[in-house]
């Protein structure tokens, strides 16, 4: 159940990402799940409940998971296509020489995010949630 | 105020992904080839690593970093063969992951270290998901367990680039079809390599065995290549 482990990194970027926002609140957390990433996107959302309540802006965060199935290219016939079932192999011809341009995904896509309007504007500070550079891939 | 929808673009493993690259790169620069064994629980990945250090011992400086949930009775098996072992208890945590590999280094890393075996936590689901900086992961797979696997868990298989399986011994008590489940397993991961091997007669582990020491031989290689300024592949993808 590694989900909690996930789930609690996402609360972490959501409110680093808040924090630097000057945001006060997290509305909405949007993750996209690749079919190939190896989590369970249930046990995501079930694991985000508790995964929230330990940051405080987060606490009444909505996760939105967006599902990526996975999609690969055969460079013999020039097209992306869904795989045949359970492999990577080429919709079209069933080659196995392909290559995958979608499904490992998981990452945190967008932020929705609420300022206090306080009055003298002491909390509320203009800008957007700093672009995060992503690492580099992990290996296969 | 609520704001619009901001990008943010952050892999939620990114934390774990650089550590995972600053170990990739330590093991680059001297030379280390760094091999992650998976599988599911009982498929036997300590009786695998006890007849491989066995006959690795006194041709390679090795290092063992072994994962469980919570006890230490794999790194006595493992510490009779000479070779520095050091336990990772996950206190319940499903996976290793880059930071407890990080953290617990120091007990095997010595400098003339030319092989880094991680056995991670007995289970095909957690483990995918975390890089540990390996240069490849080998996934065992038992011909007790279902031919099937693969297809129930791709993303183990996807990212191993070796198959070992186990218990070729009992080939026959069951269903397990060896030729099915390599099909399923080369379905998702084409180039994957594969070894049949069985601890109790012996069969494939001196082939296995020779195929980790001319990798150990081509990564130290690669790395003298690229000190000595010569061109070319600088190593593992
Ligand atoms: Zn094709």
């Amino acid at each position: 159940m590694h989900e909690l482990s996930i789930a609690l990194e996402i609360a972490r970027i959501a409110d680093e990402s808040a924090v630097r926002a000057g945001a006060a609140r997290v509305v909405r957390v949007q993750v996209s799940v690749g079919e190939l990433s190896g989590v369970d996107p249930d046990a995501l959302a079930f694991a985000w409940e508790a995964a929230r309540a330990g940051w405080s802006r987060c606490q009444n965060a909505r996760l939105e998971l967006c599902w990526i199935e996975l999609r690969v290219f055969c460079p013999q016939c020039g097209v992306e296509t869904d795989p045949r079932p359970h492999s990577v192999a080429c919709g079209r011809c069933g080659s196995l020489r392909t290559r995958v341009v979608a499904g490992k995904e998981l990452d945190v896509v967008s932020l929705e995010v609420e300022r206090d309007d306080a009055a003298d504007g002491a909390g509320a500070q203009p800008g957007t949630v700093a672009q995060r550079r992503t690492g580099g891939r992990p290996a296969e | 105020m609520t704001q619009p929808t901001e990008p943010v673009r952050s892999r939620v493993l990114s934390r774990n992904d650089e550590l995972a690259a600053a170990l990739r790169s330590r093991w680059q620069r001297r030379g280390v080839f760094c091999l992650n064994l998976v599988s599911s629980p009982g498929a036997g990945k300590t009786t695998l690593l006890e007849r491989t250090l066995e006959r690795l011992s006194g041709r390679v400086k090795a290092g063992v970093l072994v994962g469980d949930l919570a006890t230490e009775r794999d790194a006595e098996r493992l510490s009779r063969f000479g070779f520095p072992v050091r336990q990772i208890v996950t206190g319940g945590v499903c996976h290793l992951d880059a930071a407890m590999v990080t953290a617990h280094l120091e007990a095997v890393d010595r400098p003339d270290l030319e092989l880094l075996f991680l056995e991670n936590v007995g289970n095909l689901v957690c483990p995918a998901s975390y890089d540990l900086g390996q240069d490849v992961s080998a996934v065992l797979l038992s011909t007790t367990e279902g031919d099937d696997k693969p297809l129930k868990y791709p993303t183990i298989f996807r990212r191993s680039g070796v198959m070992v399986v186990t218990k070729m011994d009992l080939l026959g008590a069951s269903d397990f079809d060896v030729d099915r489940a390599v099909g399923h397993a080369r379905g998702i991961q084409p180039g994957l390599r594969v070894f049949f091997t069985s601890c109790r007669t012996g069969a494939g582990i001196d082939e296995w065995t020779h195929w980790i020491l001319q990798q150990v031989e081509a990564k130290r290689a690669a790395t003298e290549e690229v000190a000595a300024g010569v061109p070319g592949r600088a190593g593992a993808d």
